[in-house]
């Protein structure tokens, strides 16, 4: 018996892109969060990985993950050849969880190679691939959060005591205000701690 | 080759940086990096090239070489050339894919150096032979 394959059970990323272009064909290219959503959901990704669970993931997706230090300025780096699949990822990062929005952000850059591949490019040809990874970086970490908060929701409510409840969901409401923020600004953040860092330097 | 105006412009725009920014950092009046820019001025003193490096986060050695204070080292010539060759050919190259998160948008001989090293590492092709 022939088995008729299409490639994507050896390319997992192939495989994601096909099933979104098929989902999306009527309303193409799908807005940046559309696209976060359905990476995370397909990824696994949670708001808070260690760069061993980040490799585990990548692995099963049939990427290489590594960390490593990398030039001054450079965050990461992504590399397609044949079957092949690489991303490095600076292991000396100033903001917390930049190695997070780095990982998202080279993703996106392989899921563009992949979409232009299959004739559905998402990006007209004076965009920047640049400004959307880093669009679509924010969004998935900013949809992990989101899809983790029921599951803290439920345990809180879940706590007898009316003020220990009460306390936990204020330390909910601004455990995930403060982590909301860093999602939206951490390209900011970076670029002023950088910037501080450079200042310093200077001065010396 | 490129100006040392026009160099040093290229690389305060890299750094995203303003006349008024790399005065304050480098204590270098934005009129005179203005005229330097602009070739109206010769290169300055290696002294105001060593708080301008700074400014710019680039080494000394590589704005004297440009200034002319100092000629660059041949084997330094030859490698610098072979990467950049190197890199030229990873980028047009079909079967490579290759993005990255950089700050900014000067890429640097490190970063496309960084670059190479990984097209030799996936494609098994030796391209910088020992630089």
């Amino acid at each position: 018996m022939e088995l008729l394959t299409d490639g994507t059970e050896n390319d997992p990323l192939l495989g994601f892109c096909m099933a979104v272009i098929s989902r999306h064909a009527e309303k193409w290219p799908p807005r940046e969060q559309v696209l976060a959503d359905e990476f995370v959901d397909w990824f696994g990704a949670k708001s808070f990985m260690t760069p061993t669970a980040m490799r585990e993931l990548c692995l099963a997706k049939g990427i290489s993950l590594s960390s490593v230090p990398l030039p001054p300025g450079l965050h990461g780096v992504n590399c397609s050849f044949q079957d092949k699949k690489e991303i490095v990822i600076s292991e000396d990062e100033l903001v917390p969880f930049a190695h997070v929005h780095t990982l998202f952000h080279e993703f996106r850059e392989m899921l563009e190679c992949v979409f232009a591949e299959l004739g559905h490019a998402t990006l007209s040809p004076t965009a920047s691939l640049e400004a959307k990874a880093e669009e679509f970086a924010i969004a998935s970490r900013m949809a992990t959060a989101t899809r983790e908060l029921p599951a803290y929701i439920e345990m809180i409510a879940n706590i007898e005591k009316n003020w220990q409840r009460y306390l936990g969901y204020a330390f909910l409401g601004v455990l995930e205000f403060a982590y909301l923020v860093t999602c939206a600004f951490l390209p900011q953040f970076e670029d002023v701690i950088s910037e501080a860092r450079r200042q310093r330097y200077v001065r010396m | 080759m490129e100006s040392f105006g026009s160099h040093v412009r290229r690389l305060r725009k890299s750094k995203g940086l303003t006349l008024k920014q790399v005065e304050s950092q480098a204590k270098v009046s934005n009129a005179y990096i203005s005229q330097i820019e602009r070739g109206l001025r010769n290169p300055p003193h290696p002294d105001i090239l060593k708080r301008l490096a700074k400014a710019y986060d680039v080494p000394h050695r590589d704005l004297l070489v440009v200034a002319g204070y100092l000629e660059e080292d041949s084997a330094e010539t030859a490698k610098r050339r072979q990467i950049e060759e190197a890199y030229q050919h990873v980028l047009t190259d079909p079967t490579f894919k290759q993005g990255m998160r950089l700050k900014g948008t000067h890429v640097s001989l490190e970063t496309k150096r960084f670059i190479v090293e990984m097209y030799e590492k996936l494609t098994q092709r030796n391209l910088l032979k020992g630089a």
